[in-house]
């Protein structure tokens, strides 16, 4: 145990008061004049012994709880046992090794950064080095030794991951919670703009002391990256939607300058197209190949690339599969009234967004019909779905419904303070994590009484479901499937179908429902992917990914290199397209100025950080207020939980005695 | 004005700022009379009594002429007062008599004794006085001289509570110092054996004294306010007793309550008044029993 403030022990001195007290105290009783003793008896006192052990009791507890109100002044904490350091402080050295440490001499460059960082730890500084492309991964454990640290991030390089600065700081944030010492962090990074956090108050972590931040960013150039997608519809042709994207650059003469960039594209060796289009700093554009003449083996991987690599080939070149165009007819249809029509249009809109998917508005008697894989139905009461619906489900079909209108719990008004979308269901299929739900808002608290087998895949505040997965018969192979949209669309108890989050909910509803195995065509890399039971996933090299212990059950895979996956299921060969994020391709760093502010608001002590947190939002503010106390919430709260109970369970016991209810009195007796 | 009214005025608190007793009696007496709405030269003894044949030696002026002038023979008239009464007033100024507070029972006991001393002389009564604790500290037999109440009234000024006391034996003493019967007022806490005082009081009654006892106790004496416990030290022996609040609010009040009515009641066995009076209360109740007492005596 150790203590924080140990000069508060000299409060140990105070506990001869109380032993002085009951030393010299008056113990006899006080003495009164009176005529005569004629008519008195003497009271009979507690036996000696018993008034000695009350005595010393009393005394006991008193000293007992004089020396915890000290130690609790002291603010003791206990060494845990993973910080097994002999040291004062540690410093948390994390170090980005995502997508865009690869450019240039960024790697090497962080290299050098670190033995600058380990030089200049203060005496008695132990450090602990840290990985971070999306997850933050500890090379070594606690340590004073700084060779050790050097050494270690020498067996890593960065991969392909992208960072989110946000992410960084709520995992620094846990990770010092987790060691009771006072802890700083250095991030060696390139400073990506594009990782930076939609909100900016989530560049806190509270738990730190201090934080610095070492940019390894060059005077990039503007970088040029490419992501493609190709669909066939008959094997033979195939149309090619190549995006460039362009980076913002710092440098001056890069700027409004338009460079020309030929995009070709090539299967098993042999050309198929070339293409160029002028772009500039800080554009995407797209290139549409529109009839391009495959080969007869369709299944090798296309090459899209730059016909000349700029100074960050990494992104140059993608390998995408030809996937085979099957269009999608999802049928719109409704029990017990008319579809709304601005649900139909927010519907059928967000649908055809993608091109394989048609929409069509049909009767229920038709709607439903077995030629039907795909519809969704919009019912008088979620409570009630009618039994067809039920059975298209029952023999295959897919249903999405959805209330016709929305049924408020009882009481419910406007809501002042709309309800966002708070639980996401991240490991399901319809890969919910991927849409960005901040700007949704939900103005109606609306009632949906859940069974027993129902998946709540994204939850409001309070609770409230919002997308449901429903099995029926609690059969989890059942043919079709089920979810529950708790919204009516309608604009204006949510802002639902107005975001784009609504678009992608709708895609991904639509794979979900199109896929033979839940499995998604395209997967951003460092996304965990679902893989059935009894499915192995190949490397684009071909190497298998699960060993054989892990094919029985169903697993979450992280895929950290892009390329063409391919997920093997006992009567199926699905290709999972890994694409790098492109924000990672944007080599743009932040200023000086924007890291000094964001290192500032880990700084407690100076007036900057703080006028920082004012230019930010109310969150802010309250962020940097924690973080102004974070030294000392974090001092407080090891052992002074246990401590302060105990004192007063003391006080308390010292109480009952002294109040004679255990027949020992104040006065002695 | 009546006796309560002129009560407000005798309060021993107001008495203790008069300064001299002889002011404090002349104002309790005054006092006291007026209430009872009595001339001041109210007395027994100016009321006729008998007549008795003239024997020489008789004074000339207590001849009744006018039975002479129709009988021939010389009578003598006598009143019920004519034989002059002997008061003495016999005061405890033992330690116990120095508690009370904020009149102690040594200050009411001489507040009393005073006024009683004033009384007396204004009846031109014979006036002594003896002050005791265990034995007679000091005494003065009863005199009509008319510097009597000088003379008593300085010995009360320099009376200070003494030691323990024993009124047993100082009765005793007493009876054997009285040369002549008269009235004796025993002004005392009266912390002695009942049976004792009964046996002192009837040799003094049998004497052919009238005997009157004024037994004066403090409020904390009868009804002790103490709330926790406390050692309490006897102003007599200082011998200390470590009390319990319970026992004084239950046990010692019943025995206190037993001693004053063993008192009582063996005052009167013995055929003396017996008057108790507490620190605090106004003294024109024991001087209205006292003046009751010797209107019955003389009749």
């Amino acid at each position: 145990m150790s203590l924080l403030e140990p000069w508060y022990l000299l409060g140990l001195l105070g506990l001869f008061l109380p032993w002085m007290l009951h030393r010299f105290s008056h113990h006899e009783p006080p003495e009164q004049a009176f005529p005569t003793t004629r008519f008195l008896e003497a009271t009979t006192p507690p036996a000696t012994s018993k008034r000695k052990l009350r005595y010393w009791l009393l005394l006991a507890l008193r000293v007992l709880f004089l020396a915890l109100l000290c130690l609790l002044f002291a603010q003791p904490w206990l060494r845990s046992l993973s910080d097994s350091a002999d040291s004062e402080s540690v410093r948390l050295i994390v170090v980005d090794t995502s997508f865009s440490m690869r450019a240039e001499e960024r790697w090497q460059a962080t290299q050098e950064a670190l033995g600058s960082v380990l030089s200049e730890l203060d005496e008695g500084e132990a450090a602990q080095l840290f990985t971070y492309s999306g997850q933050l991964t500890a090379l070594t454990d606690i340590t004073q030794d700084a060779p050790l640290v050097k050494s270690a991030l020498t067996q890593v390089s960065p991969g392909f991951e992208s960072a989110d600065f946000g992410e960084l700081m709520r995992r620094l944030d846990k990770v010092a919670g987790d060691i009771d010492k006072s802890v700083s962090a250095t991030f060696i990074t390139d400073a990506q703009r594009t990782n930076l956090p939609a909100k900016m108050n989530t560049l806190l972590a509270s738990k730190l002391s201090r934080f610095s931040v070492v940019s390894v960013q060059g005077d990039s150039p503007v970088n040029y990256a490419l992501q493609a997608e190709a669909i066939t519809a008959d094997t033979v042709n195939a149309r090619v939607s190549v995006t460039i994207y362009a980076s913002e650059s710092a440098a001056a003469n890069d700027a409004n300058a338009d460079v020309m960039k030929r995009v070709q594209l090539s299967m098993n060796g042999r050309e198929l197209g070339v293409q160029e289009m002028a772009i500039g700093p800080g554009e995407s554009k797209v290139i549409h190949f529109d009839s391009v003449n495959l080969p007869s083996d369709i299944s090798a991987d296309m090459q899209v690339n730059f016909v000349q690599n700029d100074f960050f080939p990494d992104d140059d070149q993608v390998s995408i599969p030809v996937r085979g165009l099957n269009t999608i007819d999802v049928v719109l249809t409704s029990v017990g009234g008319d579809i709304d029509e601005q649900a139909r249009v927010f519907m059928s809109t967000a649908l055809e967004t993608e091109d394989d998917v048609r929409v069509e508005t049909r009767e229920l008697g038709t709607a439903l019909a077995p030629s039907v894989r795909h519809a969704m139905v919009f019912v008088d009461q979620l409570e009630s779905i009618p039994d067809s619906v039920n059975e298209f489900v029952a023999k295959g079909g897919n249903v999405l419904v959805l209330p016709r209108t929305l049924s408020p719990s009882s009481g419910s008004s406007f809501l002042d303070d709309p309800m966002s979308v708070t639980t996401i269901d991240l490991p399901h299929a319809l890969a919910l994590g991927d849409i960005d739900w901040f700007a949704s808002r939900f103005y109606h608290s609306t009632d949906m009484s859940l069974r027993d087998n129902d998946r709540v895949l994204l939850g409001l505040d309070s609770s409230q479901p919002l997308l449901v997965e429903r099995v029926l018969n609690g059969s989890s192979n059942q043919p079709g499937r089920m979810l529950i949209l708790n919204d009516a669309l309608d604009g204006f108890n949510s802002d639902l179908p107005l975001q784009p989050a609504f678009v992608q909910l709708m895609q991904h509803v639509v794979q979900y429902f199109n896929a033979s195995n839940a499995l998604p065509t395209k997967l951003r890399i460092g996304k965990d992917l679902f893989l059935p039971a009894s499915t192995q996933i190949l490397t684009p090299a071909g190497d298998a990914m699960l060993a054989l212990d892990q094919l029985g059950d169903a697993n979450y895979v992280r895929i950290e290199e892009p390329g063409v996956y391919t997920v093997l299921g006992t009567n199926s060969s699905d290709k999972v397209n890994v694409v790098l994020n492109p924000a990672e391709s944007n080599l743009s760093g932040m200023g000086r100025d924007e890291l000094d502010a964001w290192e500032s608001r880990h700084d407690a002590n100076t007036q900057s950080g703080i006028e920082q947190s004012n230019s930010d939002s109310a969150n802010d503010e309250n962020a940097t207020g924690l973080a102004r106390n974070s030294i000392s919430e974090t001092q407080k709260n090891t052992l002074w939980r246990l401590l302060l109970p105990l004192a007063l369970i003391f006080l308390l016991v010292e109480c009952l005695l002294a109040n004679r209810l255990l027949w020992v009195r104040r006065d002695g007796l | 004005m009546s006796a309560a009214a002129a009560s407000r005025y005798l309060k021993p608190e107001l008495l203790a700022r008069l300064g001299t007793l002889e002011l404090v009696a002349r104002t309790v007496v005054d006092g006291v009379l007026i209430g009872l709405h009595r001339s001041p030269d109210f007395g027994f003894s100016q009321e006729f009594a008998e007549y008795r044949a003239y024997n020489e030696g008789d004074d000339l002026r207590f001849v009744d002429w006018n039975v002479f002038a129709r009988a021939d023979r010389m009578y003598v008239k006598r009143f019920r007062g004519e034989t002059n009464a002997s008061v003495t007033l016999v005061l405890d100024v033992s330690a116990s008599m120095g508690f009370g507070d904020p009149v102690s029972k040594h200050q009411q006991a001489r507040f009393l004794v005073a006024s009683l001393a004033y009384l007396t002389r204004r009846q031109h009564d014979a006036l002594g006085i003896a002050l005791f604790d265990d034995v007679i500290r000091e005494f003065s037999q009863p005199s009509a001289r008319p510097d009597s109440l000088g003379k008593v009234l300085g010995m009360l000024e320099n009376a200070h509570v003494g030691q323990s006391t024993d009124v047993v034996d100082v009765l005793t003493d007493l009876h054997a110092t009285l040369t002549k019967r008269g009235l004796v007022v025993l002004v005392s806490d009266l912390y002695t054996e009942p049976e004792s005082l009964l046996t002192s009081l009837q040799a003094l009654v049998h004497a052919g004294n009238d005997v009157v006892v004024f037994h004066i106790l403090d409020k904390q004496e009868l009804e002790p306010d103490i709330k926790k416990i406390s050692a309490l030290k006897s102003l007599e022996s200082g011998k200390s007793v470590i009390v319990d609040p319970e026992y004084l609010r239950g046990d010692y009040q019943q025995r206190m309550q037993s001693h004053c009515e063993a008192l009582e009641r063996n005052s009167a066995k013995a055929g003396a008044d017996y008057v108790r009076l507490t620190t605090g209360e106004p003294l024109d109740n024991a001087l209205v029993s006292y003046l009751q007492f010797r209107e019955r005596r003389t009749r």
